[in-house]
């Protein structure tokens, strides 16, 4: 792996990207066109109005605009990264978003770390006391955890330990570190649950297939001590998989965080996103699913890189993106 | 809804207490301790936390022209003139309000009134605040209350209104219509009321933080013109989740929250530390039946799907007891000044019932064009699942008649573009009509006019019929009370005749509120006003 390959290899990326981000804000803002309604109607709501107000809220849009024009207008400012306003709130879009993106973050990374932090252990100990009670145990926790959905177990937690013991507040993002910490746990937890029956299974099976192999068991002939068999042997060899489905999670928590965000009172990207589609808020949906776009195409991206690091069999020349 | 009595007694209390505290204070001094000016009194309340139960867009009302903008916006913005709790008029930035004419409305502007920034308030903003309010142009979206506005102009200390034509409502839309500082909108006229530029009003708290789906803040305005707020800050904090709303509750962590659905009204009245008021919404359900199309245009078909509806089982099973039948559109706390409370209700009690009734229900089909039935569907807005329980319902009781009804829930937004587009045939529709003001007319003129029968207006039933037409023009080209409740009383007549619309219930509003605090005379309209006036420590 040279310096020149990864280079390569990451430009290649990156164009793929834009493309890519070309594409999704067409095909989004056409899908957005096609909507039932319109977003004066959903400004207007049920109240009564005169032809003169609609054609205003109509003007000041560009909505009677072809469709063309209308996307070759957003996209233009974009271009030059103008991404306009929220036709919802009237705040610029980038502002918007900038407000809500760190509180995402930290609740997707936050969830994301529970998540391998509990799961590979836990794949691992099943991996080791494979058939065993303990096995079947962990295996159909982690089962409840991806079959029960976020909303229920947000409900669950929130009565259990926020009410009941007391131990967390009931919703809200807190302000400070120590307080954010603890606003967040909960809803971290309820977003991990749902990730880690993935993380645990693929570890389980990853590790028993790596300790089925001859190379373990020739290292545990020589003597190498349990501890490292099972690290860097087992383990090492079995992180591709892994690796790949931490890479799909990171990316749909940063994304997909909307029913623990609507459980928990947090106001993030994924009750904004949720909210502009639903009233037709162009300029904010476009900017939402671009940024969405490009954290999942970034997040794949680094998983690539990590598989180079970690497993010398795969190299930039041989590798496809 | 501030009397005399109170603010006097407040004066007085606060005079007492500032020299009570130099009294205090001089002593301490002589003590040699430290001495601090308390200003902290018994009734105050030093943090307010409530709960919201949707995302607010912006905190400018003519380009956010909700429910839940008005009650966010009027804690710290004013109108002109408020409701009291039965909405009738009562002064707030205007001191008196007359009517030298039918075309003229004349308000004088409360002297010594301070915006936030410490300057004061001059005709000149509310003049500005006015016609931006009424403008089309500027996208207001309350723009339609001001159609019969000829001109708003200052004359020394008051604003005079004229008109093209009488307007019995125009009085109303002076109470949604907030004053800001013309200064400040003008220099902020592409973003004001986003959380960068906030906005600029004269109300007793003043907004420092705003994020529509997240956490509003306010704090105590003292140069407030009405006195100093008990409420000393208040944080407004957006929660969708029900479940959410009543744990929050339940630990302490939020004092209260407005519009409690019908469904969780009875956990929190299990709470501990929570009472419960209940308010009537104004709110009308109701069935639209599109009387251009077939079997609709057969008025014994609309008679018998009236007598088919279960309307007190219903209030009881979906409303769950918060709410009443409705024996006509208009709720009768809607009638305002119009006609006395009492006159009201004994003439509600005169309109034909169609109480469920399914042997009266068959007879009536029998003498229609369609004695063996028919097919029709009925869609419901998901944001309005009581309305889909009421057509379920109604569905199973038209089966006995032959009837096949199919239910379909659709996208709300759908919904109503369905309603905006006016399609041809409209087809039955069920609707739930939230009053724009307390006049009987209000939705009478946007339901049963036959100009409303197209597209952007609600004549859902494409009800046309030219005595309602003249009924309706003669209250509205008329400001007497007895003369519009005359023709208000006999419209209302017609239409239970005629059965366009099934009215169905009217809903209550309830409000969970912490028992360490008291909020005096909550009514139907809180939320055109600044509400946390009316909240103190019990």
């Amino acid at each position: 792996m040279t310096r020149r390959s990864l280079a390569l290899y990451v430009g290649r990326r990156l164009v793929a990207l834009v493309l890519l981000v070309v594409v999704i804000s067409f095909v989004v803002f056409s899908l957005l066109y096609l909507a039932p309604g319109s977003p004066e109607q959903i400004l207007l709501g049920a109240r009564p109005s005169t032809p003169e107000t609609v054609a205003a809220i109509r003007a000041e849009y560009h909505l009677d605009d072809p469709f063309l024009v209308q996307y070759w207008d957003w996209a233009r400012d974009a271009l030059q990264f103008d991404f306009g306003r929220s036709i919802r709130t009237n705040e610029p879009v980038v502002d918007g978003i900038r407000e809500r993106f760190w509180l995402t973050l930290q609740l997707g990374g936050l969830a994301f770390l529970i998540t391998m932090l509990l799961g590979v252990p836990l794949g691992v100990l099943a991996a080791l006391r494979r058939r065993t009670a303990t096995d079947r145990g962990v295996v159909a926790l982690s089962v409840v955890g991806v079959s029960a959905p976020a909303f229920a177990t947000g409900i669950l937690l929130l009565y259990v330990f926020a009410v009941r013991l007391g131990w967390f507040p009931v919703f809200g993002e807190g302000s400070g570190v120590i307080d954010r910490l603890q606003h967040l746990a909960l809803p971290a937890i309820a977003l991990a649950l749902t990730g880690m029956g993935l993380v645990l299974k693929l570890t389980r099976t990853a590790v028993i297939g790596s300790l089925e192999q001859d190379y373990v068991t020739f290292a545990r002939a020589r003597g190498i001590p349990r501890r490292r068999v099972l690290g860097a042997y087992a383990l090492r060899n079995g992180l591709v998989p892994i690796v790949t489905a931490a890479g799909l999670l990171l990316a749909y928590m940063l994304a997909g965080t909307v029913l623990v965000e609507v459980t928990f009172a947090l106001p993030g990207l994924g009750s904004l996103l949720v909210e502009s589609v639903r009233t037709l808020d162009i300029p904010m949906v476009q900017a939402l699913t671009i940024l969405i776009a490009t954290i999942v195409v970034l997040v794949n991206l680094l998983a690539d890189l990590v598989y180079v690091a970690i497993d010398p069999r795969i190299s930039f020349e041989k590798a496809k993106a | 809804m501030r009397l005399r009595h109170p603010r006097a007694t407040r004066r007085a209390a606060r005079l007492c207490a500032a020299i009570a505290v130099i009294v205090v204070g001089a002593a301490l001094a002589t003590v040699g301790g430290a001495s601090a000016r308390t200003d902290v009194r018994s009734a105050d309340v030093q943090h307010l936390t409530w709960a919201l139960g949707a995302p607010i867009r912006g905190l400018e009302y003519t380009h956010s022209a909700d429910s839940g903008t008005a009650t966010v916006v009027s804690l710290g913005c004013e109108t002109l003139v408020k409701y009291d709790r039965i909405g009738r008029l009562r002064p707030a930035l205007a001191t008196s309000f007359t009517t030298p004419n039918t075309l003229t409305r004349i308000y004088t502007i409360r002297k010594n009134v301070k915006f936030w920034d410490g300057t004061t308030l001059t005709p000149e903003d509310v003049v500005f605040s006015l016609q931006r309010a009424a403008s089309s142009k500027a996208g207001s979206q309350i723009a339609a209350f001001y159609t019969a506005v000829k001109s708003i102009k200052v004359q020394g200390n008051r604003v005079v209104i004229r008109l093209k034509q009488p307007d019995p409502y125009f009085r109303y839309a002076v109470a949604v219509t907030y004053i800001l500082q013309k200064k400040y909108w003008q220099a902020n006229l592409k973003d004001i009321g986003t959380p960068q530029k906030l906005t600029m009003c004269t109300g007793p708290h003043r907004f420092t933080k705003f994020q529509g789906d997240g956490t509003t803040e306010l704090v105590a305005f003292d140069g407030y013109w009405g006195g100093r707020p008990a409420v000393r800050s208040i944080t407004l904090k957006v929660i969708v989740n029900e479940a959410t709303r009543l744990l929050a509750m339940r630990q302490g962590e939020i004092d209260g929250s407005f519009r409690l659905s019908q469904d969780v009204i009875d956990q929190w009245k299990r709470l501990p530390n929570t009472s419960i008021q209940l308010a009537p919404e104004l709110r009308t359900a109701y069935l639209s039946l599109d009387t251009a199309v077939e079997p609709w245009n057969d008025v014994h078909v609309r008679r018998a799907v009236a007598y088919s509806f279960d309307k007190a089982g219903l209030v009881r099973a979906v409303l769950r007891g918060y709410g009443d039948v409705a024996p006509t559109m208009p709720p009768p706390e809607q009638w305002g000044d119009v006609m006395p409370q009492p006159q009201v209700r004994a003439f509600y009690r005169t309109l034909p019932k169609y109480s469920y009734n399914l042997t009266k229900a068959k007879a009536e089909l029998a003498q229609s064009g369609f004695p063996d039935g028919f097919k029709a569907t009925l869609p419901y807005p998901d944001s309005e699942q009581t309305l889909g329980k009421a057509a379920l319902s109604l569905s199973e009781n038209l089966k006995k008649l032959g009837i096949d009804l199919t239910v379909k829930e659709v996208p709300t937004d759908a919904w109503f573009a369905t309603l905006y587009n006016h399609p041809s045939p409209m087809g039955p529709q069920i609707i739930s009509w939230g009053v724009d003001y307390p006049d009987p007319a209000d939705a009478l003129h946007f339901i049963y006019d036959s100009k409303a029968a197209v597209k952007n207006n609600f004549n859902t039933a494409n009800y046309k019929n030219a005595q309602m037409d003249r009924l309706l023009a003669a209250q509205q080209n008329s400001v007497t009370n007895a003369v519009r409740a005359n023709a208000i009383r006999r419209a209302l007549r017609l239409a239970s005749v005629d059965v366009p619309y099934i009215p169905i219930w009217y809903q209550d509003i309830a409000m969970g509120l912490s028992t360490k605090l008291r909020y005096r005379g909550w009514g139907t309209w809180y939320l055109y006003q600044p509400w946390a006036l009316d909240i103190s420590a019990r």
